[in-house]
């Protein structure tokens, strides 16, 4: 029963999620470079090391971190 | 035409996330000269100068990315950071009223505490290798496949790891579902071997006799017994483009790990009721780990010409920590070539349910787990920063940041019985340190 309801509400999220969104002619400003989610990978990937290394937490943006032996 | 097909490769590649878009075209592209749109090789250079207050932790880390272009929206990156650590840390014993001295990891050398002040290691000092590859590549009109291996090693530690992530696109490219697998094996050979999980510190040895210094022992980071771990990631994503001027994201990921998760090189002290150190024990911390994560982010292009930025994570696990950090960036772009960007970050965390401050004289015999490690106690972040960019006639361009952050931490893990005679002294983690990044982007 769980798993129909979370079936609907992904089948209904990505119905409602039709009626968003930009025509392809519409997309100028979507394909700036300053729009991409990763417009700086460098610097987010420096980020993430620093934050993994002195907090607790870690993930979100990507896979969670690693590969370091600083915590 | 070129460049409306330009831009929507770039829009497609943008809904990819982080880990696989291989670097889409400049939305100054038109005035580029042609011989930039030819170019096969991006590269994304970096470093970064971190320093904390008080003789902390200094590193210094160069990053280089690659990413070879073959059209048809396939594209090879690699990437190589080196990380080059000094500076002192928390060894996790609290302050005392008297001086502390403590035997260095290796067994040679010693370093102490002045009253009142906590224990610093000051033998720390690591040069960290990193290196991975990626390949992201089209298996349909609408879906992307890219696997990546990555590998590092520094002193007293080695990882290897893959990944692998598919994304497909629906509605026009408005909306983009992703999964991504990872799976990295770390092996630790911690210096002087893992110690014993809340046995004895050996006290540090009498100062030896006046003559020649003897001849100190190499040290191969091999010494010790070598532990493992091992880490699982799963990655589901959401992005979905709002309207001309906007797009969000979700993720959920979800993280387990097991094996060796203990600091080897951290103690707790075991206090009396007058809250001065009778010992020290090492750390222990359970064999496992799993992480739930949620993250949400908006992006909108403001004013005609500026983009705001803002990100929320929540972050939950199975060790007691629970976490919120807010991320937010207001790229003001005051000409066509020039920008400045604020940047705000805002983080707190709950300590973990095994974070003592110390232990009470006995307890290490009746606790399964403690660490006094101050990145597992509760706290809260800022990050204040302001970022500088620009980019050249010929197309390439560069950056600099400048950063300030600063914990400050609660008074948590306190023992009862020694609360008293502990009140004398600070025992709330807190770490400030400056960061410096600049970048250099360019074509060849």
């Amino acid at each position: 029963m769980t798993r129909l309801i979370l079936l609907a509400v992904a089948v209904l999220a990505l119905g409602g999620c039709a009626d968003l969104g930009a025509k392809p002619w519409q997309r100028g400003t979507l394909a700036r470079y300053d729009m991409q989610l990763d417009c700086d990978p460098v610097l987010a990937g420096l980020d993430d090391h620093i934050y993994f290394s002195k907090e607790a937490s870690s993930g979100g943006r990507g896979f969670g971190g690693g590969g370091c032996g600083c915590n | 035409m070129q460049l409306k097909r330009k831009r929507l490769a770039a829009a497609t590649l943008s809904l990819l996330g982080a880990a696989v878009a291989p670097g889409p075209a400049s939305a100054l592209d038109l005035e580029l000269p042609s011989e930039q749109l030819s170019k096969k090789w991006e590269f994304d250079t970096g470093m970064l100068v971190y320093s904390e207050a008080g003789g902390r932790v200094q590193a210094v880390e160069p990053v280089l990315k690659a990413t070879r272009l073959f059209g048809q929206d396939r594209a090879l990156t690699v990437k190589a950071v080196v990380d080059t650590l000094t500076g002192a840390s928390p060894n996790g014993a609290a302050p005392a009223s008297t001086p502390q001295t403590f035997t260095g990891p290796s067994g040679q050398g010693t370093y102490t505490a002045n009253p009142g002040e906590a224990p610093l290691d000051d033998s720390f000092k690591d040069t960290r290798v990193a290196l991975s590859a990626d390949y992201v590549f089209p298996v349909s009109a609408n879906g992307k496949f890219s696997y990546g291996l990555n590998g590092s090693k520094e002193y007293d530690f080695l990882s290897a790891g893959a990944n692998a992530r598919y994304s497909h696109d629906f509605n026009q490219h408005n909306t983009t579902l992703s999964l991504g697998l990872s799976y990295e094996a770390d092996q630790i050979s911690p210096v002087g071997g893992a110690p014993v999980p809340l046995s004895l510190m050996p006290p540090p040895l009498p100062p030896p006799p006046p003559g020649p210094e003897p001849e100190p022992e190499p040290e191969d980071g091999e010494g010790g017994s070598a532990e493992t771990k091992g880490v699982t990631d799963l990655v589901l994503g959401l992005t979905q483009v709002l309207d001309p001027n906007s797009l969000v994201q979700f993720n959920y990921s979800l993280s387990t790990s097991s094996g060796y998760h203990d600091d080897p090189y951290k103690v707790l002290s075991v206090v009396g009721a007058d809250g001065e150190p009778l010992r020290y024990v090492y750390e222990a911390r359970p064999d496992a780990r799993t992480k739930h994560a949620l993250f949400a982010r908006y992006k909108r292009f403001v004013f005609s010409s500026d983009v705001f930025d803002v990100s929320y994570r929540f972050m939950t696990d199975d060790w007691g920590v629970q976490s919120s950090t807010v991320d937010s960036l207001y790229r003001w772009n005051y000409n066509d070539r020039s920008y400045l960007e604020p940047h705000l970050r805002w983080y707190t965390q709950t300590a973990a349910d095994f974070y003592r401050a110390a232990l009470y004289d006995g307890e290490e015999a009746t606790v399964d787990f403690a660490s006094a490690d101050p990145r597992l106690g509760a706290f809260s972040g800022y990050t204040f920063g302001l970022k500088y960019g620009h980019e050249m006639p010929s197309g390439n361009s560069w950056s600099a940041r400048l950063e300030y952050y600063q914990q400050t931490g609660e008074r948590e893990g306190v023992p009862e019985q020694a609360a008293a005679g502990l009140e004398k002294f600070k025992l709330e983690p807190d770490l400030s340190a400056v960061m410096f990044t600049v970048g250099y982007r360019f074509k060849w």
